[in-house]
């Protein structure tokens, strides 16, 4: 493989880490588990971890990774006729019994058919024969999955550890039957959480919108339910992770506390569909921590979740991992904090030897916006946050909010620069005479939102590129001060995110145009392309507006054929709760009534 | 206590693994295997471990030295068999001494390469037959026509197999040059090569430090 002497961070595509793992080519079921982004990203997700430690440990199946090659090694692999291998093998991947995929986010999709194409697999799913891989995908993005039906086998929706075993159970039974790939696809549409597109029939109404799903055949399900796992401490999590040579994104272990989110903020897809919120026990998480610590060798350790500042027994977690962390020289790191818990005793846990910058998320400039989104956190508690962390020695802050909200007004967005004037003016108060109070940053960074399916925002109008560049200027005509760096982005990539986001089927031709003309690495500056995406949709004959209009409660949406455990009812009332500027107490503090009662983990207070 | 010397290979499998990667891999590689590095004081510490000469990335080498602290009582040969439990496979460690001079690498004046190429070779000693091999030489001010004759101490061929010894250290000659040398000045038409790094020798063709 001298092509490896051509092209940039050649480890990439080579490898022969630490802790991956090799097997026996004549494993009966072999697996390419595909990012549809470089190593470093990819290499950085948790999921990906979890499924290939776990799903290895089954005597018939191979894992191998995937990642999507950097342009200059897909000009390569094509000039050389190598197809795209997996990376433990070398095999190429279109040989393989499942080539998976994960749904991170939209702007990867065109990636998926790069991927596909360089592998030599039949881009869509109906010119697939009886000999080819199944293609199949899953992940967050994987609850709406209409956009990709056209390319993809089946979905798995919800959480994979369980849901694999069971799907490659009934393979490793079908292979030796040698049946048909209808009767494989067949048998796994039995099991909850697996989606076969092709077995539905959709029809449209005159205005373009959907009027129903037919399934094809009667042993197909109505609706596919989401898999969750209901212990996590009993469920597989790696005690050993894959070491990158090349530094990656993430290059820390992962240490994931729970899953779910008892904060309910209504523009937050990940909030809902990874509902209810389970936690693992401390004693798990400090054995696995040891663990991990001890079979990597990695210099930090990372507490992830969704917010993990509302793990239930964070403070003793937090001392008997700093314990650990402490003895092994370790640095530990807690990122999604939130402002209403922020602590000094939190902070001097994660006080390692550099004070990097902490990044708090107030997401909106005004307390009226904050309740329309349910954020539940007040100026106050912002202020008294940075507060600590300035008094604490800190001079850098990051502070993320978002723009295009529904019902926002101007004073809203002015809010944003207003707000961070504030955060300035208490550090200029506390650094007052202080050395060294020039090095002083305040990073204020917009992004454009984005309404996500299962949400109670997913019936709401996108903003347009126009209107998202008015807020953006009103907001740097408002900041005054010079150590405020201001940070916002084209709002291009935002709206088409929106489109693919709560797209349907019909989408698929789109994605399958823009291939054609050349899209790829959409989620990176340097090659998205928003004049050929717009070729892309006039050749599909579709308007991308349709996509982001505002819709009713009664419209079919796309994504209606999954059921996330959360009720529509339950959206439709957050959804006019917001439009009251009403605020939902989070789910330990009352119960709110979602749909997922009885799965839940979470114990309300007194 | 102290300060090591070791030797180590790194083979075909890693040898895209850039130098500062290798770096932090010995760093992670002392972690899995519980021995304590040295820190660096200051504002951000890190792991005490010099190079002798960074290699190339693409290139293998059966001779890398490096030079590393270590805070607890340990004996080469126990720090050799420990490194070798828990490195990565493509890494190996061939040797291991104490070390007590503070600088022990400043001596590198040469590498010796081994260039097995595939195409037509002739034979190579041709090339130092030039009165001056001028080349596009990377420099700190940028790709500048240099002759690099004086920096090439000898190149001979027995079959596909070339070895060179060249410059390496302050001034230093990327093995690819001495090949694109062969190629414009004599009748070499390669068109594959693979390079291993063989030697890190002193300015009298010992080796750098003897094991």
């Amino acid at each position: 493989m001298n092509i490896l002497n051509k092209v940039q961070k050649a480890a990439r595509y080579t490898g022969g880490e630490l802790n991956s793992i090799i097997k026996d080519k004549n494993t009966k079921i072999r697996f390419a588990f595909c990012f549809p982004d470089v190593y470093e990203v990819g290499m950085s997700h948790l999921g990906m971890k979890i499924l290939y430690h776990g799903l290895n440990k089954r005597s018939d199946t191979w894992v191998e990774r995937v990642f999507a090659p950097w342009v200059d090694m897909q000009d390569e692999m094509k000039k050389a006729e190598l197809p795209l291998y997996g990376l433990e093998s070398k095999d190429p991947i279109k040989d393989f019994d499942f080539v998976g995929f994960t749904l991170q986010y939209e702007m990867s999709y065109t990636n998926i058919l790069s991927m596909l194409d360089l592998a030599g697999i039949p881009l869509l799913s109906a010119d697939r024969g009886e000999e080819d891989t199944f293609v199949c995908m899953g992940g967050p993005c994987a609850y709406n999955p209409e956009p990709l039906a056209d390319f993809c086998d089946f979905f798995l929706i919800g959480e994979g550890e369980e849901i694999w075993n069971e799907v490659l159970d009934v393979y490793s039974k079908w292979k030796d039957d040698r049946l048909s790939r209808f009767e494989f696809l067949k048998q796994i549409s039995a099991i909850e959480g697996i989606y076969v597109p092709s077995f539905y029939n959709v029809s449209y109404n005159d205005d373009g919108t959907i009027k129903e799903y037919t399934p094809k055949y009667d042993f197909v399900p109505k609706t596919v339910k989401k898999r969750i796992i209901e212990n996590m401490d009993s469920v597989d999590y790696p005690e050993e992770m894959v070491v990158p040579f090349t530094e990656i994104v993430h290059d820390r272990i992962m240490l994931e506390l729970f899953r779910g989110c008892i904060r309910g903020c209504r523009f937050c897809q990940a909030g809902f569909i990874y509902r209810p919120v389970r936690e693992r026990s401390t004693d798990r998480l400090c054995d696995l921590a040891c663990k991990l610590i001890d079979s990597t060798g990695y210099e930090e350790i990372s507490l992830t979740s969704l917010s993990t500042s509302d793990y239930t027994d964070l403070e003793n977690l937090t001392n008997r991992l700093l314990e650990i962390t402490t003895e092994k020289k370790i640095n530990m790191a807690l990122p999604s904090l939130r402002v209403d818990n922020f602590s000094a005793g939190l902070m001097q846990k994660i006080q390692s030897v550099r004070k990097s910058s902490l990044t708090f998320a107030p997401e909106a400039g005004s307390q009226r916006m904050r309740d329309v989104i349910n954020k539940n956190v007040t100026e106050e508690d912002l202020m008294r946050s940075v507060s600590i962390a300035f008094e604490g020695g800190w001079t850098s802050v990051k502070l993320y909010f978002m723009i295009g909200l529904p019902t926002e007004t101007i004073d809203d967005v002015i809010g944003i620069a207003k707000l961070s004037e504030s955060v300035a003016d208490k550090y200029y108060e506390i650094k007052k005479g202080g050395k060294g109070i020039g090095r002083g940053r305040i990073t204020t960074s917009v992004s454009s939102f984005v309404p996500k399916p299962f949400t109670p925002f997913q019936w709401e109008r996108q903003n347009t590129i126009p209107e998202l560049r008015e807020k953006q200027m009103h907001i740097k005509d408002n900041i005054k001060t010079r150590m405020i760096n201001y940070n916002y982005h084209e709002s291009y990539v935002s709206v088409l995110e929106g489109v693919f986001s709560r797209g349907d089927r019909r989408l698929s031709q789109v994605l399958l145009n823009a291939h054609k003309l050349g899209c790829k690495f959409d989620g990176w500056d340097e090659f998205f392309d928003y004049d050929v995406w717009m070729q892309a949709f006039e050749q599909a004959g579709i308007d991308s507006a349709f996509y982001a209009r505002k819709r009713d409660f009664d419209e079919v949406l796309p994504w209606d054929i999954i059921d996330c455990g959360v009720t529509k009812q339950f959206f439709i009332n957050e959804c006019k709760k917001a439009y009251d500027e009403k605020t939902t107490p989070n789910c330990r503090e009352k119960c709110a009534g979602c749909g997922l009662m009885g799965k839940c983990g979470v114990k309300q207070n007194g | 206590m102290g300060k090591y010397i070791i030797k180590f290979f790194k083979d075909e499998k890693v040898k895209y693994v850039s130098h500062l990667d290798t770096v932090r891999m010995f760093g992670r590689t002392m972690r899995r295997a519980g021995i304590t590095m040295s820190m660096s004081q200051g504002f951000n510490p890190h792991p005490i471990m010099t190079f002798a000469n960074p290699i190339g990335i693409g290139i293998s080498s059966s001779c890398e030295l490096a030079l590393i602290g270590v805070d607890e009582e340990i004996s080469p040969k126990d720090l050799a068999i420990t490194l070798n439990e828990h490195l990565p496979s493509g890494f190996k460690v061939l040797a291991a001494k104490k070390e007590f001079a503070k600088s022990p690498f400043t001596s590198l004046t040469f590498a010796q390469y081994k260039i097995t190429v595939s195409g037509e070779i002739t034979d190579p000693v041709k090339l130092l037959d030039m009165p001056e091999i001028i080349m596009p030489k990377k420099t700190k001010s940028g790709v500048k026509d240099t002759d690099i004759k004086p920096f090439i101490r000898s190149v001979f061929a027995d079959g596909q197999t070339l070895f060179a010894t060249v410059r390496c250290g302050e001034t230093n000659l990327k093995p690819e040059l001495l090949i694109e040398a062969l190629e414009k000045y004599t009748d070499f038409r390669i068109d594959e090569y693979k390079t291993e790094r063989t030697a890190l020798l002193d300015e009298n063709l010992n080796d750098l430090i003897e094991f």
